[in-house]
């Protein structure tokens, strides 16, 4: 059930009064039919949260395609006009440069980036609130950052970086596929983040875009030797705090 | 030989990686038999082996190698081209065992007294300590497995592999090892130990960075609890604050000790037990805690007094808990 200031949110009526596209109108059936309230201070909070879990999955298929090669962290490797990649493999934003340039230059340039699959969610989240935000405002909140799995998050986006059991599943999550018996020559397949992009399909960087099934094969493919243990989803995701961020997004940003 | 002629370890100590190279390629053109005596002495370093792997090759050196040197290079190689399957390495298995692990041990302590900063160097570590703890449970190297982490902290290398490999040898000797570094003068080494150990347990949930006695309550937590933990599989792969273990509450309540070697963790609840557990898990967390706490207490004071208390009905139980914190709970 929704809960929009107290009411309950009329579904219908709201997708047809704010011509809401398939990723928005399921996130919305999604919770409508839970057993589970979800409460907005507003409607324009809830539209908040639903375009940026919108431009999470638009970030997602647009890294894809970037061409942003992957690489376990000892061997990362960045474009060096805009990032400082450190000894432990992450990308560190050089002083005097916008993060706003310097996060579209990896979409642009992802042929010039190396990294693994969960820095790859960190620079999705930070794409999506660049799509989210004036690029002002996105510059003046996310001003020095520092990319390197889910240490060093800015603050305002560290929640992505806890998961948990939740309720209710939505596109736009971040969820992990666990591979238990992980062949050791090669820890980086011990999971992968992915971001949920609805209709059981999956980005998770160095797999692509899969079904669950898929991933699943993909990393049983990199266990130890006679291991019958498969890969499996695991019961938890991880997800912004969209309220802080729909504050945020109210601010003006300064001259 | 001259005996004056100093070690490689000596020399790459005092002149460097570079320096130690070329000695040695000029080393092998002079005098042959010196080069192939100074590999193979028995003090010799993994790591000073590792920067010349490639001149030995080169030279064709290898056949005069010691079983060690060869083993080492061999597994080395089986890493670093991450073959599938190695004949020669499952031959050394086979054929010598004991050998095979001591030689995994000895490159693996030799990266605490270098300071190699190279990826292949670094993976070929971690993946001998995940051999040596995944396939053949050997816990003597953890307290080397602590040490190399926090000198890769120090160093700002990569160390999350390592600390996944070090929580996967199921062994509550870790936590006492990491919980040392909470008196670390380094403020990145203080923080790890800290955020490795850091719980929502009631006693050391709110503890901070800066808080007084961290190390004694960090410890006082691990030696109370050793009996009942069990580690989550979780790192900093999955999340940014992982909870790598867990007290078992329904172990420590019932004070039955967890079994490391058995997946259930523990010998089998009786059928009284999990009528028992059945009530106890009607309670909320922190009740839980409370109780399991009190119970292991009691265990440890008077395990006469606790023999009859553990057969109680819960909610009688939890009146002498109550009673015991003077009605203020």
């Amino acid at each position: 059930m929704i809960i929009i200031n107290g009411n309950k949110l009329d579904v219908i009526s709201f997708i047809n009064k704010n011509s809401l596209g398939k990723i928005e109108q399921e996130i919305l059936t999604i919770l409508d039919q839970s057993f589970y309230k979800s409460e907005y201070s507003s409607y324009d909070e809830l539209l908040f949260e639903l375009n940026l879990r919108k431009n999470i999955i638009d970030s997602s298929y647009e890294l894809y395609k970037s061409k942003l090669n992957f690489a376990v962290f000892r061997k990362a490797f960045s474009n060096p006009k805009y990032w400082n990649t450190t000894k432990e493999g992450g990308f560190k934003l050089l002083k005097d440069v916008k993060s706003s340039d310097a996060i579209r230059d990896i979409y642009i340039n992802g042929n010039l980036y190396g990294t693994e699959c969960a820095t790859a969610m960190v620079i999705v989240y930070y794409k999506a609130l660049l799509s989210s935000f004036s690029e002002d405002l996105y510059n003046q909140l996310f001003q020095n950052i520092h990319l390197m799995n889910w240490h060093y998050i800015d603050p305002k986006l560290q929640d992505i970086g806890v998961m948990s059991k939740q309720n209710d599943y939505l596109p736009g999550d971040r969820r992990y596929f666990k591979n238990i018996d992980v062949n050791y020559k090669n820890p980086q397949w011990q999971g992968e983040n992915v971001i949920d992009l609805s209709n059981d399909l999956y980005y998770g960087h160095g797999i692509g875009i899969q079904t669950a099934e898929e991933i699943v094969k993909t990393l049983n493919k990199n266990r130890k030797k006679n291991s019958t243990t498969s890969a499996f989803l695991v019961d938890m995701s991880a997800i912004p705090d969209f309220k802080l961020l729909y504050k945020q997004s109210k601010r003006q940003a300064l001259i | 030989m001259n005996h004056n002629t100093i070690s490689l370890d000596q020399y790459l100590e005092e002149n460097g990686s570079i320096k130690t190279k070329y000695y040695f390629s000029q080393l092998i053109l002079r005098n042959k038999w010196l080069a192939i005596h100074l590999i193979n002495q028995i003090a010799l370093d993994f790591s000073t082996l590792y920067y010349i792997i490639p001149l030995i090759k080169q030279s064709n050196l290898y056949d005069y190698l010691n079983p060690r040197n060869k083993f080492a290079i061999t597994v080395y190689e089986d890493i670093l081209y991450n073959k599938n399957t190695n004949p020669d390495l499952d031959l050394i298995k086979e054929q010598n065992m004991p050998l095979y692990l001591n030689v995994l041990r000895w490159m693996l302590s030799s990266s605490l007294n270098n300071t190699i900063s190279d990826c292949d160097y670094d993976k070929t570590m971690d993946v001998i300590a995940t051999i040596l703890i995944k396939e053949h449970n050997d816990t003597t190297i953890l307290i080397t497995l602590v040490d190399l982490i926090f000198i890769r902290c120090r160093n700002g290398s990569f160390y999350h592999d390592l600390i996944w490999i070090l929580f996967q040898s199921n062994d509550t000797t870790v936590l006492e090892l990491i919980s040392n570094h909470l008196n670390s003068n380094d403020n990145r080494e203080k923080k790890l130990a800290f955020d490795l150990l850091t719980h929502d347990y009631p006693r050391i949930r709110n503890k901070q960075l800066d808080s007084a006695n961290l190390y004694n309550t960090f410890h006082a937590f691990i030696d109370e609890n050793k009996n009942y933990i069990t580690f989550t599989g979780e790192s900093f792969n999955l999340s940014s604050n992982p909870t790598f273990f867990n007290v078992n509450l329904d172990s420590k309540y019932l004070c039955k000790k967890i079994d490391r070697s058995s997946t259930i963790h523990h010998l089998p609840f009786t059928i009284n037990e999990l009528k028992q557990l059945k009530d106890f898990h009607k309670l909320d967390r922190e009740k839980q805690i409370q109780l399991a706490d009190f119970s292991n207490s009691m265990y440890k004071d008077n395990l006469t007094s606790w023999n009859q208390w553990v057969k109680e009905p819960v909610i009688q139980q939890t009146y002498a808990l109550h009673n015991s914190y003077g009605g203020n709970i």
